[in-house]
């Protein structure tokens, strides 16, 4: 179990890619970009849209294994406009009905431009950030003096390298210094940014259904 | 010998008068051509450089055009590189200009303004000189057949160079398509020293055509001669740069003699060009920096002043190793191994004036075990051994890009396509079901309709292929290019003035105030905005120089034989030259640390270092058939014990790292050298290594699925962002049956890791006694494998046993 106790608040870091908040009863996600393979398909590059329903069945199972009661998109739900085409609508719509879950949105950059389908998602929107004693939630960086900032948008990885080895993994990203929590991105076929492994920093890495701890 | 006869050819007659005007006589070789070309043949041309091939592929078709008038593109000539086309034009501008002859020349490459470019395309010049990208844009637009229409002739130049890459695949069916339209075309090739020389005419000209082979008769005598250290104790027995020799380079030659110094890596090629400066303080004008990075523009000046003589030293890479003469050129010297025969010859070549002098080459060794390189080019050079290049073996990635370019252009018929297709040398082998794959790709993306909505790529019109969608056209034409770049980024001062380019890697790592060298120049980063990094000259001080990942340059097969012949004899029967002779202390120390292995013995040493436990092999059968080895013998020691292995080759052998402990010699048995289950157990081992991962990587940018963004100052769409491991990981798990997965396999069992010289490799160091040595340190064989920086990964542990080992030693650090 990995926990981060911040405030008298413990939240679980799960190796779904995801935090549950058990005395919220809250899961916190984020980037997922749906509709990703749809823009690109549009652009001639052949990439195949089962990535949504395998997102959408994966969020399905967290919040079934969890039996949270709310849902957090720290942003970039939807890729783009173009990609949020009549089958993905539908796709998402099941989604949203067939589990038992409030659904907030905080938009991100990408969702942004959906501006005039969003509304029809059956989901609550927040346009920026979310204070939620003693945490922010926001997609990009929001920090907060004497608040625990957790978002999204960076899709945080980390390079661990000696002579015998080197993986690249994605990762929760904890700077304690700055009170900031960076989620890893959600969703399948996003890729990731690099991030320096410094001190003050903690890499909760993910793979094989763990996560291990790297402290910089 | 060709009799000089005009009234068996009157139409020769006006280049003839050309020649005799100028005072030369036409060669033999040069005739024999042109009577080729008048009887309407195609051919190859193999002549050393600066032996007149120009004229000689040039004239005859001159002849032809002058012969008999037409409107409109006659002759294409096709080179590799922008800037031999300057010159080409130049050559070919002087007869017709002296003549008064009525033929419009010009030159079209991506340096061509794009008003210029948009009258070509209206009114082509009865000549051009062009790319194999720019002829594959050309394509790309409507009218192609209106504009090729009395196309007579191509020529294809540097045709050695061109021929065994992708770029000379996109040339073989550019030029298919050119015959569909005009089923008359002659094709002339020149080409350098080749070991397979016919093999190479048959791609330049088609299959169905017989080439005539031509070639001069000139002989060269190539002279190596070498600058050694004084002593060898303190030379290293690593490293690639050689930096603390530049004394010894500087004492050996004159400022006052025109010499080219030819390195491996523009970053070699920066380092000593800093070094020589730091050495020559007084002649900052006459030495001169040249590499393909640096603007076209300074290329082009200190092209000039090699010419006029104001220059006398340039330091440069491959950049210069092609086109026409630098007539003043005295010297060359080749810094570190040329790692190739025949590019050692061509550099050499660069000496000589008059064709039948001798070519001499100065050779600086970087490191003790080069000195047996250079020791093996003297006994291939003896025996007139020299490389072959061969066609590729029918990459999808580049039959993809060019399908799409028909389709953007006049659309294609896939029956007739498929029947030019199959006319190259690349493509003879192509399958029916192939091809079908291809057409599927390109119209519905994948295997299953419903998972690509939104995918419209190529569509059906008519009875022909066509894109009819306005951003794919543009960003097709974006990545015609791919082929050749790495992603660039433009490097200018702040006042606007181009100096060159970067790689996006070591650009994208920049913070404002870091100062670095490039161009000779010490210059201090001020910001990248869309992809143009802006800098300032600045006089503080620096010592990062920009990498490039052009990559280690590989020993070919014919100089790793001749090197193996070397080390067998050292021992019994030495050679006697000057570098073996200088690197005799070195082998003595290997003699002593662990063994100096013989013809009948096989060299294995492991050894224990804080880094792990050390297996070295030492097979001296070059980088490629190493890596192919060391992957099949990590996965046959995996088997056995799970681990994590990292794999490092060179020319000489090839080291497997594991965690400390790993029992090599326990696990090591006869097996190791079976042929049984050879192809499966390689196979497996591809699966648990990031070999194909890497490879797919320049696939996916050639098959146009990895858009790299606008060049005109725009950012990449954020949108479409993303990387080819992504793309690789997405196409494996939804799409397993993609060729271009295939490809990527392909390429690394073939190319990469020469997988079909395994089983002979194997056989041969079975028969052999093996030598098995536990050395306390790293000896003189295996310390730069120990240093090597470039390896790769073997795994057949769970991730998360990796991670947990990875952190126990990252904590342990």
């Amino acid at each position: 179990m990995t926990v981060i106790t911040f405030g008298g608040l413990d939240l679980h870091l799960l190796p779904e890619k995801a935090i549950y908040i058990q005395a919220w009863e809250t899961l916190l996600a984020s980037d997922i970009h749906l509709g990703k393979s749809e823009t690109f398909q549009l652009a001639g590059i052949p990439i195949s849209n089962q990535v949504n329903q395998q997102n959408l069945d994966r969020i399905t199972e967290l919040c079934l294994k969890t039996q949270a009661k709310q849902l957090y998109i720290l942003g970039d739900l939807f890729h783009s406009k173009q990609g949020l085409g009549e089958s993905l609508l539908t796709s998402w719509q099941t989604f949203v009905s067939s589990i038992n879950v409030n659904v907030k949105l905080i938009i991100g950059n990408h969702d942004r431009r959906l501006n005039h389908t969003l509304s029809s998602l059956g989901i609550h929107l927040i346009p920026s950030h979310m204070e939620l004693s003693p945490l922010i939630l926001s997609h990009e960086p929001h920090l907060r003096p004497n608040s625990l900032n957790i978002c999204g948008h960076i899709h945080p990885c980390v390079r661990i390298k000696t002579k015998l080895d080197n993986l690249r993994l994605p990762c929760f990203y904890f700077d304690s210094q700055h009170n900031l929590l960076i989620l890893p991105s959600f969703g399948e076929f996003t890729g990731g940014y690099d991030l320096p492994l410094q001190a003050g920093v903690t890499a909760y890495v993910v793979a094989d259904g763990a996560i291990v701890p790297f402290c910089g | 010998m060709p009799k000089l006869s005009v009234q068996s050819s009157p139409r020769l007659q006006p280049v003839i008068s050309w020649f005799l005007q100028q005072g030369w006589q036409p060669l033999p070789f040069q005739l024999e051509t042109w009577q080729a070309v008048l009887a309407g043949r195609s051919g190859l041309i193999q002549v050393p450089t600066g032996s007149g091939k120009t004229y000689a592929a040039t004239m005859g078709a001159i002849a032809q055009m002058l012969s008999a008038p037409a409107k409109g593109l006659q002759l294409l000539y096709l080179t590799p590189l922008r800037a031999l086309s300057r010159d080409i034009e130049q050559a070919i501008l002087k007869p017709i200009q002296a003549m008064g002859w009525n033929l419009r020349v010009e030159c079209r490459t991506g340096d061509t303004s794009s008003s210029k470019k948009a009258r070509q395309l209206k009114a082509m010049p009865d000549i051009l000189i062009t790319t194999p990208e720019s002829l594959a844009l050309m394509l790309s637009y409507e009218g192609t057949s209106d504009r090729f229409a009395n196309l007579r002739m191509v020529i294809v130049d540097e045709w050695h160079e061109l021929l065994s890459s992708k770029r000379g695949t996109q040339t073989e069916l550019c030029l298919s398509h050119l015959r569909r339209l005009q089923p008359n075309l002659q094709t002339w090739a020149i080409s350098a020293t080749l070991g397979n020389v016919e093999e190479a005419a048959q791609a330049a000209v088609g299959q169905g055509t017989e080439p005539i082979m031509i070639q001069s008769n000139l002989q060269r005598q190539t002279v190596i001669k070498s600058i050694l250290p004084e002593s060898v104790d303190s030379f290293p027995w690593a490293g690639h740069l050689g930096l603390h020799m530049f004394e010894d380079l500087v004492a050996a030659v004159d400022i006052n003699v025109s010499t080219l110094i030819f390195t491996n890596t523009r970053s070699q090629a920066e380092k000593w060009f800093q070094a020589i400066q730091f050495a020559v303080p007084d002649h900052p004008d006459k030495i001169a920096l040249h590499h393909s990075s640096i603007d076209v523009k300074e290329r082009e000046a200190i092209e000039a002043g090699v010419k006029s003589g104001a220059i006398k030293w340039v330091v440069c890479t491959s950049s210069l190793d092609l086109g026409v003469d630098f007539q003043p050129v005295e010297r060359v010297v080749q810094i570190g191994s040329a790692k190739n025969l025949a590019r050692l010859l061509q550099r050499a070549g660069r000496s000589a004036h008059v064709p039948q002098g001798i070519s001499e080459i100065f050779f600086l060794p970087t490191n003790a075990l080069e000195l047996l390189e250079i020791s093996a080019f003297r006994a291939g050079l003896a025996i007139g051994d020299v490389e072959s290049r061969h066609p590729l073996n029918k990459p999808y990635d580049v039959l993809l890009q060019h399908l799409v370019t028909l389709a953007c252009g006049d659309g294609f018929q896939p029956e007739l396509t498929l029947i030019d297709v199959r006319k190259t040398v690349a493509y003879a082998k192509l399958t029916d079901a192939e091809f079908t794959w291809m057409l599927e790709f390109l119209t519905q993306g994948g295997k299953c309709l419903s998972a690509y909505p939104n995918y419209k790529k190529v569509i059906l019109e008519d009875d022909r292929y066509k894109v009819s969608n306005n951003l794919i056209h543009r960003m097709h034409r974006l990545s015609i290019g791919t082929i050749t770049s790495n992603q660039a980024v433009r490097l200018k001062y702040t006042n606007q003035r181009e100096i060159g380019t970067i790689e996006e890697s070591f650009a994208s790592r920049l913070k404002k105030g870091d100062i670095f060298f490039f161009a000779g120049k010490q210059l201090e980063f001020f910001m990248m905005k869309d992809m143009v990094a802006y800098v300032k000259g600045t006089q503080k001080k620096s010592t990062i120089t920009p990498i490039w990942g052009g990559g280690n340059l590989a020993i070919s097969d014919t100089l790793s034989h001749h090197l193996r012949k070397q080390i067998d004899c050292v021992k019994t029967n030495p050679p006697s030259n000057s570098e073996i002779a200088c690197i005799l202390p070195i082998l003595a120390a290997q003699d002593r640390i662990s063994q100096l292995p013989i013809a009948q013995e096989f060299l294995i040493e492991t050894c224990k270092t804080r880094d792990g436990q050390h297996f070295y092999a030492f097979p001296f059968e070059g980088r490629h058939v190493h890596e192919g080895l060391g992957f099949l013998w990590a996965y046959r020691f995996a088997q056995q014990a799970h681990s994590t292995f990292t794999v490092s080759v060179n020319d000489y052998g090839f080291e497997l790292l594991a965690p400390k402990d790993y029992p090599f010699k326990k696990l090591f048995s006869s097996q190791f050298f079976s042929l049984e289950s050879l192809s499966d157990d390689i196979n497996a081992s591809l699966n648990l290594s990031e070999l194909m991962s890497r490879k797919f990587r320049g696939i996916a940018q050639v098959a146009g699925l990895v858009f790299k963004g606008y060049p005109s100052a725009q950012k990449t769409s954020s949108q479409l962002q993303i990387s080819s491991s992504l793309l690789y990981e997405v196409f494996s798990k939804y799409e397993p049956d993609n060729l271009l997965l295939k490809q990527a396999k392909c390429e690394v069992l073939d190319d990469q890791l020469e997988a079909h010289r395994l089983s002979k490799t194997l056989t041969r160091l079975s028969q052999l006694a093996i030598v098995w040595k536990e050395t306390k340190r790293p000896s003189p064989f295996a310390f730069p494998l120990l240093v090597e920086r470039l390896s790769s990964r073997l795994s057949n542990e769970s991730l998360l046993d990796r991670i947990e080992r990875l952190k126990h030693q990252w904590e342990n650090k």
